[in-house]
C-alpha cells in the first residue's frame, strides 16, 4: 500500500505564528496541499498543462515535481478522460465538479492503479484551472471484492441449503405419505378377518370374546382415523397454494355451513364481525376456519348458552389478525405449546371425540400463508385463538 | 348366461391376506366360481397369453382384470401396458385395485387407460360392497366389445 506514510507530529507542523491571516490560510492550504494522503494536481484548462502537483500524486505516479509542472497532461495518457467530453464540457463546465470511481491511472513504470476521482474547475487570476483529486483505492478495490466474494459464498451455501432442505422436506412428506398407505393393508386385514371370525364364530363365542373382538374392531377403527388424518396433514404440507382475494367473512359463513351438523342440537350465540378480504388459498383458509370453529363449538358443549365469537383485530401495518373466542372448557396455559402439535391433545378422548390434528393443520394452513397462530385461555374460563394473515398477501 | 368353463374375473393380487378377504367377498355373492386368482404380474400375462401353467386352460378372455399395483417382479401399470398394447386383449376391462391413493399412480393407470381406479376400503363391510359392486358390473352388467371390432378400435396406449 502506498498511504503509509505517518502524518507529521504536531510539533514539526511546518507553522510560522508571525505570518498574518492571508499568509497563515496559504500556509495552511500549502501544507495541507503538501502532506494530504491523495493525490493532487492543477492543470490550467487552457493549455491543458499542469500547474502544480503535490508530493503524493509524484510518489503514486512515480515523477518529481519538476517532471510534470509546465508539461501538459499528455505526459499522463490514463488522465485523458480529464479532457473527453463528458468529463469536463459536461460535468466541469456546468457543475464545476466531477466524480468518477474505479478510474486506472497508469503509473510512469506502467503499473495500474485503481483511482477515485474529484474534480473541481475554479478561477485563479482570470484563468481557468482544475483541480485533480486521485484517491488510490487499491485497497477499497481488495475489501469490496472480498465483500462481494463473501456475500457470493453466502448467497450459494443459503442456495444449497435451502435445497437440501426442499429436498428433505419432500422426502419426509413423500414417506409419511407412503407408510400411511402401507399401514393401511394391514389394519384392513385386521379388521377382515376380526369380522369374518365373528361371523363364524356366531354364538359359540362368549360374551367376554365378543367383547375382545369389539376392542381390536375398535382400536383398528380408531387407527384407520389416525391414518386418514396423517394423510391430510400430509397433503396441506404438499398441496401447491393457490392464491385468491378472499373475503374471510363469506368464508367463516361457509365455514359454518359445513358445521351444520355439529351445531344443529345447540343453543350457540354467534357474534361474527365484518372481515376484510385477505389473498389466500381459499380451500385450504376454509379447512382452517372449519378446525377453529368446529374447535370452539366442540368445547362449549358442556355450556348452556355457548358464545362464539370471530373477528378481526384494528389491522396492523403488516398483518390482519383474526380471532375465534369462546366461553368454552378453556385450557391450562402452562400447555398452550402443546395446542398445535400432531396428534397432542389436552382433553381425555372420553370427553371430547378428536384425533388431536386439527390445530396442527391450522398451524401448518396458517404458516403456508406466512402468518402465526396462538391461543390465549384458562381452564373454565374459554379460549382465543388468534392467527395472522400478512397484509402483502392482501394486495 | 356366460359360456360354463370361461372364468369372468382374473384377480392378480400377491398378498394372500387381500387375496381371501377379496376371495371371501366374492363368495358371499357367490362370485367366487368365476375367479381365478394370480399371486404377481406375471403369472397373471402367463394366463393371459395362455402360457406356461396356463397353456391347457380353455381358450377366451376373462370379461374383467382386476389388478393389484404393488407387486412384485411385474408390477399392475406393467400388466396394464401389456394388455393395451395387444392386438387381440387391448379391449379387455382393466380395474385396478390398490392401496395406493396416489396422485402419480391414478394418473399413470388412466394414462395406460385403465376402465377404473378403485382404492381397497379399510372399513371390511365397505370393502365386501366395493368388491361385489366391481365384479358384479365388469362380470354380469357391462358388455364387452366384439371380437370383430376389436381391430376398428385398435388404438395406443403406450405414450
Amino acid at each position: 500500500m502506498t498511504q503509509t506514510k505517518a502524518m507529521p507530529k504536531k510539533s514539526e507542523f511546518p507553522r510560522d505564528i508571525n505570518l498574518d491571516a492571508r499568509e497563515l490560510q496559504d500556509a495552511d492550504f500549502r501544507y495541507l496541499f503538501e502532506s494530504t494522503q491523495d493525490g493532487m494536481l492543477v492543470i490550467d484548462a487552457d493549455s491543458r498543462k499542469i500547474a502544480e502537483a503535490n508530493p503524493f500524486f509524484c510518489q503514486l505516479f512515480g515523477m518529481s515535481r519538476s517532471e510534470l509542472i509546465g508539461k501538459k497532461l499528455d505526459v499522463i495518457p490514463s488522465l485523458k478522460w480529464l479532457f473527453s467530453v463528458e468529463a469536463f464540457s459536461l460535468d466541469l463546465h456546468k457543475s464545476g465538479f466531477f466524480r468518477r470511481d474505479h478510474l486506472t491511472l497508469k503509473s510512469a513504470d506502467g503499473r495500474k492503479i485503481p483511482v477515485e476521482a474529484i474534480c473541481n474547475a475554479y478561477h485563479s487570476n482570470g484563468r481557468e484551472m482544475i483541480q485533480c483529486n486521485l484517491r488510490d483505492i487499491t485497497q477499497r478495490e481488495i475489501e469490496e471484492d472480498e465483500v462481494r466474494r463473501l456475500n457470493e459464498t453466502l448467497e450459494r451455501r443459503v442456495a444449497a441449503r435451502t435445497l437440501d432442505l426442499e429436498s428433505a422436506n419432500r422426502e419426509l412428506e413423500a414417506f409419511t405419505y407412503s407408510v400411511s398407505h402401507d399401514l393401511r393393508a394391514p389394519l384392513r386385514h385386521i379388521m377382515g378377518f376380526v369380522e369374518i371370525l365373528e361371523k363364524e364364530t356366531g354364538s359359540k363365542l362368549s360374551e367376554m370374546h365378543r367383547h375382545h373382538l369389539t376392542t381390536i374392531s375398535g382400536a383398528a377403527h380408531r387407527m384407520g382415523e389416525l391414518i386418514d388424518d396423517l394423510l391430510a396433514f400430509s397433503r396441506i404440507g404438499r398441496s401447491e397454494i393457490q392464491k385468491s382475494k378472499v373475503n374471510m367473512k363469506e368464508l367463516v359463513m361457509e365455514a359454518l355451513k359445513d358445521l351444520q351438523e355439529e351445531t344443529k342440537d345447540r343453543l350457540i350465540t354467534w357474534k361474527i364481525h365484518d372481515l376484510p378480504d385477505v389473498k389466500v388459498d381459499r380451500s385450504l383458509m376454509r379447512q382452517a376456519l372449519v378446525n377453529l370453529i368446529s374447535n370452539a363449538v366442540k368445547f362449549t358443549s358442556t355450556r348452556s348458552n355457548a358464545h362464539i365469537e370471530i373477528g378481526c383485530e384494528a389491522p396492523e401495518e403488516a398483518e390482519h389478525i383474526f380471532y375465534i373466542r369462546d366461553n368454552g372448557v378453556g385450557f391450562d396455559p402452562r400447555y398452550t405449546k402443546k395446542l398445535f402439535g400432531v396428534f397432542e391433545r389436552l382433553h381425555n378422548g372420553s370427553e371430547f371425540e378428536g384425533t388431536g390434528i386439527g390445530l396442527a393443520n391450522v398451524e401448518r394452513i396458517i404458516r403456508r400463508h406466512g402468518g402465526r397462530v396462538w391461543a390465549t385461555g384458562k381452564v373454565d374460563a374459554g379460549a382465543t385463538f388468534h392467527f395472522s394473515i400478512p397484509t402483502e398477501a392482501t394486495r | 348366461m356366460i359360456k360354463s368353463g370361461l372364468p369372468k374375473i382374473l384377480l392378480a393380487e400377491d398378498d394372500p391376506a387381500d387375496a381371501e378377504l377379496t376371495m371371501s367377498a366374492m363368495s358371499a355373492a357367490n362370485l367366487d366360481a368365476r375367479v381365478v386368482v394370480v399371486n404377481n404380474g406375471a403369472d397373471a400375462l402367463d394366463y393371459l397369453h395362455r402360457r406356461k401353467d396356463w397353456r391347457s386352460r380353455p381358450s377366451g378372455d376373462p370379461a374383467l382384470v382386476l389388478l393389484d399395483l404393488k407387486m412384485p417382479k411385474i408390477g399392475g401399470i406393467e400388466v396394464l401396458k401389456s394388455i393395451r398394447s395387444n392386438r387381440r386383449m387391448h379391449a379387455i376391462p382393466v380395474v385396478v385395485f390398490t392401496s395406493s391413493g396416489e396422485r402419480r399412480d391414478i394418473a399413470v393407470c388412466y394414462q395406460y387407460g385403465v376402465n377404473a381406479y378403485v382404492v381397497k376400503p379399510v372399513e371390511f363391510p365397505v370393502f365386501v360392497l366395493t368388491v361385489q359392486s366391481i365384479a358384479n358390473f365388469w362380470a354380469n352388467v357391462n358388455v364387452p366389445p366384439p371380437l370383430s371390432a376389436s381391430n376398428l378400435m385398435q388404438r395406443s396406449w403406450q405414450t
